[in-house]
């Protein structure tokens, strides 16, 4: 009775909105600089987003100009010549004719090297599948703890993003990846689930180095069961290989922009979910400047 | 330690000063119901006012020997001046009569409490007849939203009768009804509240400078008193309302001895709904509807003029259902057998015992036990059998889903009157708290598909012990200073960890000549349990939880400076700032979700600082024909925490930089009483995306984004409303009969309820804002048994 006498009007404007100068760059050792420089609209916009070729990009190195980046007709982007290296901190500004000039900055983190790992399978279960000319044992489990270490860089601030991911193989599926949720209970550590990602199961784990600066960090992870869920892919006669941890050392300002990315992402068709305020290191307009380091390192399975 | 010894100096001191004066005390009752008076002025005739009646109705002063007449007044009742020869302590009860529509011709009180008088800042009452004549939405009268209209006090969205008293959020708010605190005091999402003001005697609303009484909230306290029950005769009165009716019955059981009161109130739009609904769906075993009910009661025994047993109850709840009732039917030799149940439900359920016992003239006791629970409970279920020559096959599904907060509490306090230089309380308090944030049940039986599960899912429960100790003495010192100066220590148990905080108090008053008076006081308040919400409107998604051994308790410090005035001996007239900071108020996290099942409520969400600051004008008229208050609030508030916001404050949701209110109750004459409200307010901050980009992860994937630069930067449209009503009064033989009719937002003013996104014929997004009430006429009548 309360809602029927409700009635719905068309606003306008959602406040004043000025278009500002979108920007999107990681960098990776060894890699030259990639831009996508773009613009940004109001909600109510209808338009497309379409990237921008006019735009002037101007690349420092440690506080010296390096060079000015323009829109490359024939790889359809902006690519510098200069390559990104550990450790240095490099600059951009950028123009483009009716937007507001807008800059960022970033230091490219040196990888983490993971140091040691193990794995301890309390239950193991065991499948025997008879596959072309013999018979092969396919394995699961039922509890699994895993352990890895790796040193954080002293007086850097910086970032971590890694995923574990179980490793199949099997005549149902045939090989495959997937990242379970693990348990853990360690400070600062975030998880994430980014429904968008291309990766299988999109489960996403943060650590801000705030609270690990200069120390050798263990990460523990336990999880209970690895039965089929409608998360994973995997069959019952498909037998975990292995387990492959992928450590990425972001650039602060990276950390922060994936972290938000992802957890806007993780509120797909939620109506009860809080809003996800995407993070900027772009000054003055949006997008992020930053860069990344990897490290690997595969766990077999028992 | 030292300061407790220095307020036992103070009382021995005191004593023994008071051994050259003789004590006169009693209580203050209304002449036709002996029902207590809180707030009455006893004062020397051409003097200063020397007591106020305390929640009990009960009085203490102190006299020299000889001749005095002594001044009983109250607002809206016949002033009483007593002559007395006093050479020995006294008990002196004292009946006012009412008088309902004041002639400025006849001697009634004639004058307000003079509210320079008193050394409280931040305290409002308003007359429950004054509340009962005011328009209402639905004609359904409402306490919490008559205290919306107040300086400081903000409404949430409209129709809903949430209260955001200077800045903080509603579960900051200590609402005690008798002395018990309840937990949830909206029906219908918040449309409505739960008392039912047949049934109060008395509400006053408390915003700062808090006495070091009350505890455990950091924004308010909003005290509501049932009434006792007649002690001279049978007395009743029903509301025949368009949504609900009510009706109240009260009486002696034994005349002036023991009384009682009982008061329901339930809404029919689910007897009026599910008729229709089984027409328009043809299906007549489908069973859909809402209600909501309220039952009080109370037993007022009081064997002696020292001692009073008061036994109080509420209960009520609210249930939204969808239901299949149980049917059979027969098809292909196969009987069918089907039932569903999908419901919601809500309520409180208090209880408490409280004894008021007076232990010599200068000191009377109060002792309270008491029980409360807020619960809410989502059920479903879905039962199914078929029946043949063959067997039967059935299978059920049950998902029953529980969150509970109970509490059981005793306290004991105690008056002290050493003389009308001070008046002291202390007392001590222990609350046993267990929270249920939330599990669920499921339980599932289907042997054909050899499925059976009975399980429980959800967070454990969460036990607490609360206790506070407090000391406070409102002094007089010299001509013109009055000075309410407190303690108030608690603990809190939880989780193996203690924590407990000294609260200081202090309100200060110096009077500058007879009617004017500076004011100022400084409260600190620590808050050890918090309403988890993602919704303004009183959700089951709300979970009430405690402190933990990760989420620290909440914390306030508030100062207050203004001035107060009586103008005219009819008008109250108060100018207030206030400058309040908070610390460890809880917010969810960015991308946090009510039904991410993976993480505890603790880990979803964030403490971080709230602060506001404001500035209030009040002037208040509580006598004569025309009654009421104009208020004017000019206030900031706003939040901040580590990582919503990017750690940049940011406005609260219900931020408001203006508010006015006008209320106006007019006895036009015995027969006519015209009443009107209009409310102005900055439209609410509310979070809305603003901007669209292209966003890339850290493995150079762009997506796009629909995401907003600041969090509550947007504004919805300001708030403005006027509510008229009009009432005839017949005088009947068995006593009154009062006819109501008005228009609740009288020039239809189109206000945001909320702002969503959608799409519009071409599609194209688009904001559209919904607007819930246009003008509603509304009807009800009154009935009043004497």
């Amino acid at each position: 009775m309360v809602f029927s006498c409700q009635k719905v009007e068309k606003i306008e404007k959602v406040g004043t909105i000025t278009p500002k100068l979108v920007v999107n760059s990681v960098a990776e050792d060894g890699d030259v600089f990639e831009f996508v420089v773009s613009k940004s609209l109001s909600s109510l916009d209808n338009a497309p987003i379409k990237n921008l070729k006019n735009a002037k990009i101007k690349l420092y190195r440690e506080g010296l100009f390096v060079e000015d980046i323009l829109w490359d007709n024939i790889d359809q982007t902006y690519y510098s010549k200069a390559k990104a290296e550990y450790g240095k901190a490099y600059k951009i500004e950028v123009s483009a004719p009716g937007f507001k000039d807008v800059s960022a900055a970033c230091t490219v983190p040196r990888p983490a090297p993971i140091l040691a790992k193990t794995l301890k399978v309390k239950g193991k279960n065991t499948v025997v599948y008879n596959w072309g000319s013999g018979s092969r044992i396919y394995g699961s489990y039922t509890n699994a703890e895993l352990t890895f270490n790796f040193q954080d860089e002293g007086g850097v601030k910086n970032g971590y993003l890694f995923t574990v991911e179980e490793v199949w193989d099997g005549p149902s599926s045939g090989s495959g990846r997937y990242t379970p949720r693990w348990n853990y209970n360690m400070p600062g550590l975030e998880y994430v689930y980014d429904y968008q990602s291309s990766m299988s199961g999109g489960g996403f784990y943060f650590l801000d180095d705030a609270l690990y600066d200069g120390k050798n960090v263990q990460v523990k992870l336990s999880r209970e069961s690895d039965e089929y869920s409608s998360y994973n892919y995997r069959y019952d006669d498909d037998s975990v290989v292995a387990f492959q941890i992928n450590l990425y050392t972001l650039s602060t300002d990276l950390f922060h922009h994936d972290y938000s990315v992802r957890l806007y992402n993780s509120t797909q068709d939620d109506f009860f979910q809080e809003p996800v305020q995407i993070y900027s290191n772009i000054l003055n307009g949006y997008g992020v400047f930053g860069a990344r380091s990897f490290s690997t390192a595969d766990i077999p399975f028992p | 330690m030292r300061i407790l010894l220095a307020f036992a100096a103070l009382f021995i001191f005191t004593a023994a000063q008071a051994q050259k004066t003789f004590q006169i005390y009693g209580t203050v009752t209304d002449s036709a119901s002996a029902e207590k008076r809180v707030g009455s002025i006893i004062s020397e005739k051409n003097g200063a006012a020397l007591a106020v009646t305390n929640t009990s109705g009960s009085y203490s002063i102190s006299v020299p020997e000889g001749k005095h007449i002594l001044v009983f007044t109250h607002a809206g009742y016949e002033k009483k001046e007593i002559e007395l020869m006093v050479n020995s302590n006294l008990l002196l009860n004292v009946e006012l009569l009412y008088a309902p529509v004041m002639g400025e011709a006849k001697v009634v009180a004639e004058k307000v409490e003079n509210i320079a008088n008193s050394s409280q800042m931040g305290s409002i009452s308003v007359p429950i007849q004054t509340i009962k004549k005011m328009p209402a939405i639905f004609g359904e009268t409402d306490v919490l939203k008559v205290l919306q209209l107040l300086p400081g006090v903000k409404p949430g969205m409209e129709g809903t009768s949430g209260l955001y008293v200077r800045g903080g959020s509603p579960d900051q708010n200590l609402i005690l009804l008798d002395g018990t605190p309840l937990y949830n005091v909206s029906h219908l999402y918040g449309f409505f509240s739960v008392f039912n003001t047949d049934a109060l005697n008395q509400v006053e609303l408390i915003k700062g400078g808090f006495p070091a009484r009350y505890g455990g909230r950091l924004s308010s306290v909003l005290e509501l008193t049932m009434k006792d029950g007649n002690m001279r005769k049978f007395r009743g009165s029903a509301n025949l309302g368009l949504v609900s009716s009510n009706g109240t019955l009260e009486g002696p059981i034994w005349k002036n001895k023991i009384s009682f009161i009982v008061s329901a109130r339930r809404t029919y739009l689910d007897a009026l709904y599910t008729p229709l609904m089984r027409a328009a769906t043809l299906n007549p075993y489908a069973k859909q509807g809402y209600y909501f009910y309220d039952l009080n009661g109370k037993l007022n025994i009081k064997p002696n003029a020292n001692h009073q047993i008061l036994i109080s109850s509420y209960m009520g709840d609210d249930k939204f259902y969808n239901n299949v009732k149980p049917y059979k039917f027969l098809y292909d030799g196969v009987v069918y057998e089907n039932e569903e149940k999908d419901e919601l439900n809500w309520g409180n359920r208090l209880a408490s015992v409280r004894w008021n016992h007076r232990i010599s003239p200068r000191l009377f006791g109060s002792a309270i036990a008491n029980y409360t629970r807020y619960r809410y409970r989502v059920y479903q279920m879905s039962r199914h059998s078929e029946q043949s020559d063959t067997g039967v096959l059935s299978n059920q599904y049950a998902q029953d889903f529980r969150s509970q907060v109970r509490d059981w509490g005793a306290r004991y306090e105690l008056d002290y009157t050493p003389n009308n230089k001070h008046s002291a309380k202390a007392g001590m308090s222990l609350i046993a708290h267990k929270f249920s944030p939330g599990a669920t049940v499921y339980n599932l039986n289907d042997p054909q598909a050899g499925q059976k599960l009975d399980s429980t899912i959800g967070s454990a429960a969460i036990q607490a012990i609360e206790n506070y100790v407090f000391i406070e003495d409102d002094m007089v010192l010299g001509h013109r200073w009055k000075v309410n100066a407190g303690l108030h220590y608690s603990q809190f148990w939880v989780d193996k960890k203690l924590y407990h905080a000294l609260q200081p108090r202090i309100s200060m008053r110096y009077l500058l000549n007879r009617d004017w008076a500076i004011k100022a006081s400084y409260a600190r308040m620590q808050q050890y349990i918090h309403l988890l919400t993602n919704s303004t409107v009183g959700l089951p998604t709300d979970l009430w939880v405690p402190s933990t051994r990760d989420l620290k308790p909440e914390f306030s410090n508030q100062v207050s400076l203004g001035v107060a005035k009586t103008l005219l001996k009819k008008y109250i007239f108060t100018v207030e700032g206030y400058y309040k900071t908070m610390q460890n108020v809880l917010d969810y996290k960015n991308g946090a979700t009510f039904y991410n099942t993976y993480e505890t409520w603790y880990k979803k969400v964030e403490a971080g600082l709230g602060r506001s600051y404001g500035l209030e004008f009040f002037l208040q008229r509580k006598i004569g024909k025309l009654t009421g208050w104009v208020a004017y609030t000019l206030s900031k508030t706003d939040r901040k925490f580590t990582t919503i916001n990017f750690g940049e404050r940011f406005p609260f949701k219900y931020d408001s930089r203006h508010n006015i209110a006008a209320v106006m109750v007019y006895d036009i004459n015995e027969k006519h009483t015209l009443s009107a409200t209009w409310i102005y307010a900055t439209g609410n901050a509310f979070t809305l995306s603003s901007v669209r980009f292209n966003a890339m992860d850290a493995d150079g994937n762009i997506a796009q984004v629909e995401t907003y630069d600041k969090r509550n930067q947007f504004r919805g449209a300001d708030y403005h409303r006027l509510d008229i009503s009009l009432i005839r009064h017949y005088p009947k033989k068995f006593g009154e009969l009062n006819l109501v009719a008005g228009l609740y937002n009288a020039y239809s003013r189109r206000n945001p309820f909320y702002y969503q996104f959608g799409t519009d014929n071409y599609n194209n997004k688009v904001l559209y804002r919904t607007a819930l009430f246009p003008i509603l006429p509304f009807f009800s009548c009154n009935i009043v048994f004497k």
